[in-house]
């Protein structure tokens, strides 16, 4: 029997199979996916790992705000994080800020709240997306609010590694500074990544495939993870678990 | 803090310092690296929802908030609050937090002045009507309708 699954349950598995026991792993705001992916990591195979989830208060261990977490990732003591934007290049970086010309823009956005200090305080960063087109994947943002790339004189712990999407997977090659496809998930075709990719993938002659959730996962992710979200997201929490 | 500004990791490599002059790039005066200083942020006013307040002035707040920090960096600090207590000292809980006295200039007792969003122990976010402010936002003549049905709602 096939597994019948949401999209956002595919992209908070591949989050959690990224989450390693021991981990202090912090999401931020507006980030179900994310929140999703990092509570299921804990309940399935990371019990060790330290959480800060945003307005999820059962994984919010501080007291002082979020800047009680900044400081934290600024001492380097927060291992992952999970970083999203209206729009990602091939670069890795995001941007929060606006669509077109930042005088006058077609769209304004909120602006980025930890992104142009998390992206270099914390070793590890995910990015995730939950949409993906070519107007969202681009050759270059149009304002960098999170910068893939820093200049050498500036201290930096990390960088991407892994950027989750609707369709498909890529991972940020250090050695080239671009995200390059890693893997496209189950019922996506590669010419669906390529064309909804507003830059070049290169020559792909073959890529693998997502490793689609498990039925344990998937147990969990609409028991204990919805529950736990259910407060903090309750429109994700409607539409983004299957329902039989 | 009383300090003029404050040195962040980061940003470097950014479009932030295109946008904000007044984000300094400096050398590190410890180390050898180049760091971003920023200057002091001072409100002249902060408006806090508290969950209760008593008559000293002292308001009680949920503890997985920034209350507190606002209320320090802010000129004057006024407050709403769901219910007036006794002594908000004696109501705490591990949820919550006490923004003393000396930070408040006024309260008002204001029952779901966060409302649509939540207070927490008193309501929670309200999705519907959000996502109806979401939708009204996009054009004035629906926005406007929306404030006078909030508002008599």
């Amino acid at each position: 029997m096939t597994l019948q699954y949401t999209v956002e349950e595919l992209m908070a598995a591949v989050i959690s199979r990224e989450i390693q026991d021991g981990e202090v792993v912090a999401v931020g705001t507006i980030s179900p996916v994310p929140a999703a992916g990092a509570i299921l990591a804990k309940l399935h195979h990371a019990p060790g790992a330290e959480l800060a989830v945003w307005m999820v208060r059962e994984y919010w261990p501080f007291s002082e705000g979020v800047k009680e977490f900044f400081d934290l990732a600024q001492k380097g003591a927060v291992d992952l994080f999970f970083l999203g934007g209206a729009q990602i290049d091939q670069f890795g970086n995001t941007n929060l800020h606006v669509l077109g010309d930042y005088d006058r823009p077609k769209v304004r956005l909120p602006g980025g709240a930890g992104s142009g200090t998390l992206y270099y305080t914390v070793p590890r960063v995910i990015l995730f997306k939950t949409d993906h087109t070519n107007r969202s994947f681009v050759e270059k943002v149009d304002f960098v609010t999170g910068a893939g790339q820093s200049p050498p004189e500036v201290r930096r712990q990390g960088h991407a590694e892994k950027c989750i999407t609707p369709l498909c997977v890529f991972r940020y090659n250090p050695g080239t500074g671009r995200l390059e496809l890693d893997s496209v998930h189950p019922g996506v075709e590669l010419q669906q990544v390529v064309e909804n990719t507003g830059f070049d993938l290169g020559e792909i002659e073959q890529v693998p495939q997502t490793r689609a959730p498990e039925a344990e996962e998937l147990e969990i992710l609409r028991t204990a993870v919805k529950e736990k979200l259910r407060t903090t997201y309750p429109h994700f929490v409607q539409t983004a678990f299957h329902s039989a | 803090m009383g300090i003029p500004f404050m040195p962040v990791r980061g940003i470097i490599g950014t479009d932030y310092l295109q946008i904000r002059p007044d984000f300094k790039v400096i050398n590190n005066p410890y180390g050898e690296d180049k760091i971003v200083v920023v200057p002091a942020n001072v409100p002249e006013v902060a408006l806090i929802h508290a969950k209760k307040a008593d008559r000293q002035g002292n308001i009680l707040v949920d503890r997985f908030e920034n209350d507190p920090l606002l209320a320090r960096a802010s000129k004057k600090v006024f407050a709403s609050c769901e219910e007036v207590v006794e002594n908000v000292y004696r109501e705490l809980t591990p949820e919550d937090i006490v923004i003393p006295s000396i930070y408040i200039r006024g309260v008002i007792v204001a029952p779901g002045g966060a409302a649509p969003t939540r207070c927490p122990g008193y309501y929670e976010l309200d999705d519907a009507t959000l996502q109806a402010y979401v939708k009204a936002s996009r054009e004035e003549s629906t926005f406007s309708n929306y404030v006078q049905d909030f508002l008599q709602g």
